[in-house]
């Protein structure tokens, strides 16, 4: 569990006998195939796939305990909803369930480097050879990047305003003072006449 | 007819549709785009919210549809165009992923200042997208696509016959965007936006007709494949289209606008149709027919086994939404 592979060495593991024998196998003796069963030629980059994976997993085991620790102390008549700091850990919580998935997401693509398809299809022979590639690498950066702007501005936006008491949050097509009706109302008028 | 030829027909089923339901909705965009000020444009772009809006991202069923049947039916051709036309693709992707979200945030905007910024790249990013992908049919049926793929670049969508196949395609989503617009403007019971859709709408239908037989002449030298097949087998096409699009104008003429739907559906069906027909048994012109493409026979029999699943799946719940959408029951909702 942990650890960092250096110059080949596992450093700072902490070593659990047998556990990864039952998970993998079923079993408590039978070797679960590890990277020395790879050449060096088809190893992943193994320090951040093996970081993204214990990452997701802790952040997994952390949101689970939480859960089961609000309800743990509820069920012992303590309500946690009354306790700051908890309070704190919730807010984060759905940052961290992103950062979850971000780093499933780096486990299943890193970690299956060099291969696009397993021993079929290496990735330097399924990219496009044309080296203007980085352009639209960069484009699609900054597509995203100006997305994530405008979904965190109108996002945030919304929030304010219903919290400020707005239920409706009207499309500002025109002017606020606009005197010209709009679909909505005239078909309304329309129904009711 | 062969198994091949079914896939193959199956998937351009699938074009046709994304040109008609896709092509209105991007169409939509070009009437966002030239609504005026906000003050004189806000009842249109209200209109196009209200008509767009429950179909938003509907239509990119379609396209999914094409890339999978073409990716899995057809996968050295597919391998072929997208290693070739992946500047064209990448920009019409942009704008699809562009178009949506502005769209969304638009809906949502705080200020008008923003409502403004994110509604020019919802409209700006509505044309864009079919006229790259309108080159990409142009790139295909004037075989320029080598069937072994990494064409040239930029030629390949940057010519003559390609050129007109975007403004065909920005053309036709504009004419279909103008007739439903006007007829749900109509049926809202809003007279002056109606009015004012009509006269737009005849000016656009005479312009996308003159831009579609005008194309015929850079066709005509840069396409020859195409050429013979569109005085050839695809020619009853060509004057569904013509006799239709007529029809269409003089029915937005007088003021029959729900009609005035079907056969503007019907003249950009026959178009799309003519170029299908026209470049039949070629799926990359000039260098890999739909024999030579098709991928595993195995492969082939169970797209058809989706396709039906997919049509019964599919079909029922989207009529469903678009007789919600085209009737009453949703404009006074």
């Amino acid at each position: 569990l942990g650890g960092l592979l250096i110059d080949g060495e596992v450093r700072w593991a902490l070593v659990i006998p047998r556990l990864g024998s039952v998970i993998a196998r079923n079993s408590l003796t039978a070797p679960v195939p590890g990277l020395d069963t790879v050449p060096p030629s088809e190893r992943p980059p193994v320090n951040i796939t093996h970081l993204a994976f214990q990452s997701m997993v802790a952040v997994g085991t952390l949101l689970a305990v939480s859960v089961a620790i609000y309800w743990l102390t509820r069920w012992r008549g303590y309500d946690l909803l009354g306790n700051r700091w908890f309070l704190r850990f919730a807010s984060i919580a759905g940052l961290l369930a992103i950062v979850a998935l971000e780093c499933g997401w780096i486990a299943t693509e890193v970690g299956r480097q060099p291969w696009t398809v397993w021993q079929v299809l290496r990735t330097k022979d399924a990219a496009n050879p044309w080296s203007g590639l980085w352009w639209s690498y960069i484009g699609v950066l900054i597509v995203y990047l100006g997305m994530t702007v405008g979904a965190y501005v109108v996002l945030r936006s919304m929030a304010r305003r219903w919290r400020g008491g707005e239920e409706d949050l009207p499309s500002p097509y025109g002017p606020a003072d606009t005197t010209v009706p709009t679909v909505e109302t005239v078909s309304s008028e329309e129904s009711r006449g | 007819m062969t198994l091949a030829d079914v896939v193959a027909a199956a998937m351009f089923l699938g074009v046709i549709a994304y040109a008609l339901l896709g092509g209105a909705d991007f169409g939509s965009g070009f009437y966002d785009l030239t609504a005026g000020s906000s003050r004189r444009g806000g009842n249109l772009r209200t209109l196009i919210d209200h008509s767009i809006g429950p179909v938003w991202e509907a239509n990119h069923v379609w396209l999914i549809y094409i890339l999978v049947i073409w990716w899995t039916g057809f996968p050295a051709a597919f391998a072929a165009a997208t290693t070739t036309l992946f500047i064209p693709l990448a920009l019409a992707l942009a704008g699809i992923v562009l178009r949506g979200a502005s769209f969304a945030f638009r809906k949502y905007a705080a200020t008008l200042a923003q409502a403004r910024l994110f509604g020019a790249i919802f409209a700006g990013s509505s044309l864009i997208t079919p006229f790259f992908l309108g080159t990409v049919a142009g790139a295909v049926a004037s075989g320029r696509v080598p069937a072994d793929g990494y064409g040239d670049r930029v030629r390949s969508w940057l010519n003559p016959t390609s050129l007109t196949g975007g403004a065909l395609a920005v053309a036709t989503c504009i004419f279909l965007a103008g007739v439903f617009l006007t007829a749900d403007a109509d049926r809202a019971g809003l007279v002056e936006l109606s009015e004012q859709l009509r006269r737009r709408t005849l000016g656009v239908g005479v312009a996308t007709g003159a831009v579609i037989f005008a194309g015929l002449y850079p066709v005509w030298h840069d396409a020859p494949v195409l050429r013979r097949g569109l005085v050839g087998t695809a020619l009853p096409l060509l004057v569904i289209a013509a006799v239709a699009g007529t029809l269409t104008l003089v029915l937005v003429y007088r003021r029959r606008y729900s009609v005035a739907r079907f056969s503007a559906a019907s003249a950009v069906g026959a178009v799309v149709a003519g170029w299908g027909v026209g470049q039949y048994p070629w799926l990359l012109v000039d260098q890999a027919t739909i024999q030579d493409a098709a991928g595993a026979h195995a492969t082939l029999a169970g797209l058809l086994v989706v396709v039906a699943l997919a049509g019964v799946v599919v079909l029922p719940p989207l009529g469903y939404l678009f007789w919600l959408t085209q009737t009453a029951s949703w404009t006074r909702s």
